[in-house]
C-alpha cells in the first residue's frame, strides 16, 4: 500500500516535467508557419481535397493558430489528451499509426541490449575495481585492460564502429543483409496472404508464436550487430562508473571494520558493492538516455525501420509532427523508467523510505 | 593492502614540494604546486600520457592548418577544393578517387580528404568550443541566478533544467535542428536587421542549447556553498551590493569545477556534434568536417555491395581523425578527472 502511495506521488511529481517538456517541444514547432502547423492538430487526411474549397483557414481558425502562444498551447494540450496527435504527412497516416508501426523494432533491440549492458558493465567495472585497489590506484594488468577497452569503445563513434562492422559482416562475409529480417523472410512477413500474425510486432516473439522458429532465428541474427553496438558505448558508460564508485567505497573506513572483523574478502567486497549500486542507480538515467541515442544511430546504420531511424528520416522530411509525438513517447518512457529506479533505490539504499 | 590505493610516489617528491614553502612552513603558491602534481602524475602513467601527447597533436594541427592544406585565395577555406567536372554553376559530382599524389588521401565526390581532414581538426576545436561558451554562458547564468536567490526562482529554474536531464539529448537537438529558422529577424529598437544561420550554425546553437543544464547545475550548487562562507558574511555585513557579492565574492570562487567541467566535456562535445552530422544535420557537402566526409561516404558503401572496400579510404582515414581525437580527450580526462579527485589522491 504504501508502495503504491510513492508511485502515485512520484508520478505526480514526474507531471510538471512532463509538461515542461511539451512546452519547450510545442514552442519549437511554432517556428513554422501555421499552415503547417495545422498538422497537428488533424487527425485525418481532411485538407487536401482538390475539389472543395480550401479547408485550411477553417482549421487555422478553429485552433486558434494565428492566436497567442498559449491559447494555441492549451489547443493543442487538449487534443493530445483526447488521443489526437496530428497527422504525418510523409506518411500520409496519422502520426500514432506510424510510431506503432516502427516502435517494435526498437523495443526488440533494447530488450536484447539493455540486460547485456547492465550485467556485463556492472560485473566488468566491479572487477576492475576489485583489482585497481589491490594493486594501487592504477591497478593490474586486468584493469588495465578492461580500462584501455572501455575507454576505446567510448572513443570509437557509434557510426564508426557501425559501419565498420557493417562492411566487414554484412557486405564483406555476406552474413546477413541490413533491415530485420532477410529479404524473402520480410516479403513473407509484409504480404497479407501468408497468414502471418502480428501478436507483439517483435519479430523473434512472433516467429515462435506463429510456429515459424526460422523467422526467429532471422531476426536474431539480424539483431547481433545492432546489440554489439549499443551494448559497446553504454558498457563503457556503466563500467567506468561502477568502477570509480566501487574504488570509492573501498577505501571508506566501514570497509576497515568489515575487514577488522575479519571477514574474508569476498564478504568485504559484498559490502561495497551494495553501497557502489547506489551510484550506479544514479546514472542509469543517463545511461537510458544514452541507449535511445545510441537507438537513433544504430538503427540508422543498419537500415532498422525502428523509432529512431524514423526520427532521422522525419527530420530530414520536417516532419515535426513525428518528432512532437516521439518526444512525448520518449519522455513518457524516460518518465515511467526513472520511476522504476526510484523504487529499486527504496529497496537497495535503507535511508530511502518508499 | 587497504591502504595501498595511493601508488608509489619517489622518495624526492616531498622535498620537491618543500622547495615551494616559505620560512614558517606555509605553503606558497597552492595552485602551481597543484599543477605541477597534476603535470607529474599525468606524465606518470603511459595512457594519461598518451592522451595528453594526441590532444597536443591535435593542437599543433589545429594551429599550422593553412600550413599544412593551403588554402586557395579568396574563398571560404572551410570549404574543400573541389577538383571535378562542373556544368556552370554547379558542380557535378564524381566517383570518389583513389589517393594520388596531388590527393594525398583522395577525394570524395571530388572534394579533397586530406584538406577535408586537416581542416576539419578546426572545425572540431571551433565547434566544441562555440558550443561549450554558449552553453557555459547560458548554464552560468541561469546557475548564478537559481544559486544565489534561492527559495522559489531556484526551484522553477532547476526544475526547468531538470526537463532537459530528463530526456535524450540527440533528439532534441534534432528537433531544434529542424525547428531553428535559417534566417532570424532581430529588432533592437529602430535597428532590425536578419541574421542569417548556415546549418552549421543551427547545430551549434542547438547542442548548446542541448548543453547548458549540466552546467547550471554544478555552478548552482558552488555557489550554495560558497554562500556560507564567512567572507560572503563579511562582504554583506560591510554593505556590498548583491551583485558585487555576486561577481567579486562568489563567482572567483565557484568557477574552478565548472571550468574543469567544461575542458573535460569538449570531446564529447565534438563527438555530439560528428553524430549529428552523419545523421545528416551536419553543414553541406564539400565542408571540411570529418562526420561530414563519412556521412557521405555512406552512400558510396551502399552503392557497391559487390566490392565494399572499394571507396573505403572515403570513410576510415576521417573516421581514424575523429577516433584519435575523441581517444585523446578521454584519455586525458580520465586522468584529469582521477587526479583531481579528493577521495582518490596522495597523501
Amino acid at each position: 500500500m504504501r508502495l503504491i502511495s510513492y508511485i502515485v506521488r512520484r508520478l505526480l511529481f514526474a507531471m510538471p516535467t512532463l509538461l515542461g517538456l511539451s512546452l519547450i517541444i510545442f514552442y519549437t514547432t511554432t517556428f513554422f508557419p501555421p499552415r503547417q502547423r495545422v498538422r497537428l492538430f488533424i487527425s485525418e487526411r481532411q485538407y487536401q481535397n482538390p475539389w472543395g474549397p480550401d479547408p485550411v483557414p477553417a482549421l487555422i481558425e478553429k485552433y486558434h493558430l494565428n492566436d497567442p502562444f498559449f491559447i494555441q498551447y492549451t489547443t493543442w494540450l487538449r487534443e493530445v489528451l483526447r488521443g489526437n496527435f496530428g497527422y504525418s504527412h510523409s506518411y500520409n497516416k496519422p502520426a500514432v499509426n506510424v510510431i506503432l508501426r516502427f516502435f517494435p523494432a526498437t523495443l526488440e533491440l533494447i530488450i536484447f541490449a539493455a540486460p547485456i549492458t547492465i550485467f556485463g558493465g556492472y560485473k566488468l567495472g566491479v572487477l576492475s575495481a576489485k583489482r585497481a585497489h589491490r594493486k594501487g590506484l592504477h591497478g593490474d594488468v586486468v584493469d588495465y585492460v578492461t580500462r584501455t577497452i572501455t575507454t576505446m569503445g567510448y572513443s570509437l563513434p557509434s557510426f564508426v564502429l557501425g559501419l565498420l562492422l557493417l562492411v566487414i559482416f554484412y557486405l564483406v562475409l555476406g552474413w546477413v543483409q541490413p533491415g530485420r529480417l532477410s529479404i524473402e523472410l520480410q516479403t513473407f512477413v509484409s504480404s497479407p496472404t501468408s497468414g502471418w500474425v502480428s501478436y507483439t510486432g517483435l519479430l523473434t516473439i512472433d516467429g515462435l508464436l506463429n510456429g515459424r522458429a526460422d523467422i526467429s532465428l532471422d531476426a536474431l541474427r539480424h539483431l547481433v550487430l545492432p546489440v554489439i553496438i549499443l551494448v559497446t558505448q553504454n558498457l563503457a558508460i556503466l563500467t567506468r562508473i561502477t568502477r570509480s564508485s566501487m574504488v570509492g567505497e573501498l577505501v571508506k573506513p566501514y570497509m576497515v571494520t568489515a575487514k577488522a572483523k575479519g571477514l574474508d574478502e569476498e564478504n568485504v567486497i559484498g559490502h561495497a558493492k551494495k553501497n557502489s549500486l547506489i551510484s550506479v542507480l544514479t546514472v542509469s538515467g543517463v545511461l537510458f538516455a544514452s541507449m535511445l541515442t545510441g537507438v537513433v544511430v544504430t538503427e540508422y546504420i543498419f537500415l532498422i525501420n525502428g523509432v529512431g531511424s524514423l526520427v532521422v528520416k522525419a527530420a530530414s522530411d520536417l516532419d515535426f509532427v513525428l518528432l512532437v509525438d516521439v518526444s512525448l513517447l520518449f519522455c513518457v518512457i524516460f518518465m515511467l523508467f526513472s520511476l522504476i529506479v526510484d523504487i529499486a533505490y527504496a529497496y537497495i539504499d535503507p535511508r530511502v523510505k518508499p | 593492502m587497504i591502504y595501498n590505493l595511493y601508488g608509489g610516489y619517489p622518495v624526492g617528491f616531498g622535498s620537491w614540494l618543500g622547495g615551494l614553502k616559505n620560512e614558517i612552513g606555509i605553503r606558497l603558491r597552492p595552485n602551481l604546486i597543484e599543477l605541477k602534481v597534476v603535470i607529474r602524475r599525468v606524465g606518470g602513467d603511459p595512457l594519461s600520457l598518451l592522451g595528453a601527447i594526441i590532444v597536443l597533436f591535435f593542437v599543433s594541427i589545429g594551429l599550422l592548418t593553412p600550413l599544412l592544406a593551403r588554402p586557395s585565395h579568396g574563398v571560404d577555406p572551410y570549404i574543400c577544393p573541389y577538383d571535378g567536372p562542373t556544368m556552370g554553376e554547379f558542380k557535378i559530382y564524381p566517383p570518389p578517387s583513389p589517393p594520388s599524389p596531388e590527393h594525398p588521401f583522395g577525394t570524395l565526390q571530388g572534394f579533397d580528404i586530406y584538406y577535408g581532414c586537416i581542416w576539419g581538426t578546426r572545425t572540431a576545436f571551433r565547434v566544441g568550443s562555440i558550443v561549450i561558451l554558449i552553453a557555459l554562458a547560458l548554464g552560468l547564468s541561469i546557475g548564478c541566478v537559481a544559486g544565489y536567490n534561492g527559495g522559489l526562482i531556484d526551484e522553477l529554474l532547476m526544475r526547468f533544467a531538470d526537463i532537459f536531464f530528463a530526456f535524450p539529448g540527440l533528439l532534441l537537438a534534432i528537433v531544434l535542428v529542424v525547428a531553428l529558422p535559417s534566417v532570424w529577424p532581430v529588432t533592437l529598437g529602430p535597428i532590425s536587421f536578419a541574421v542569417a544561420l548556415s546549418q552549421l550554425d543551427k547545430l551549434v546553437l542547438a547542442l548548446a542549447l542541448v548543453g547548458w543544464p549540466s552546467y547550471a547545475r554544478v555552478i548552482r550548487s558552488e555557489i550554495f556553498r560558497v554562500k556560507q562562507e564567512d567572507y560572503v558574511e563579511a562582504a554583506k555585513a560591510i554593505g556590498c551590493s548583491g551583485r558585487r557579492i555576486l561577481v567579486k565574492h562568489i563567482l572567483p570562487n565557484s568557477m574552478y569545477p565548472i571550468l574543469t567541467m567544461a575542458f573535460l566535456n569538449f570531446g564529447k562535445t565534438v563527438l555530439f556534434a560528428a553524430t549529428l552530422s552523419f545523421l545528416g544535420f551536419g553543414p553541406e557537402t564539400g565542408y571540411a568536417d570529418w562526420a561530414t566526409i563519412i556521412s557521405h561516404s555512406r552512400n558510396w558503401i551502399v552503392t557497391t555491395p559487390q566490392d565494399p572496400f572499394r571507396f573505403s579510404f572515403t570513410w576510415i582515414t576521417p573516421s581514424m581523425f575523429i577516433f584519435a581525437f575523441i581517444l585523446g580527450w578521454s584519455l586525458l580526462g580520465d586522468a584529469l578527472r582521477d587526479i583531481m579527485d579528493p577521495t582518490l589522491r596522495r597523501t
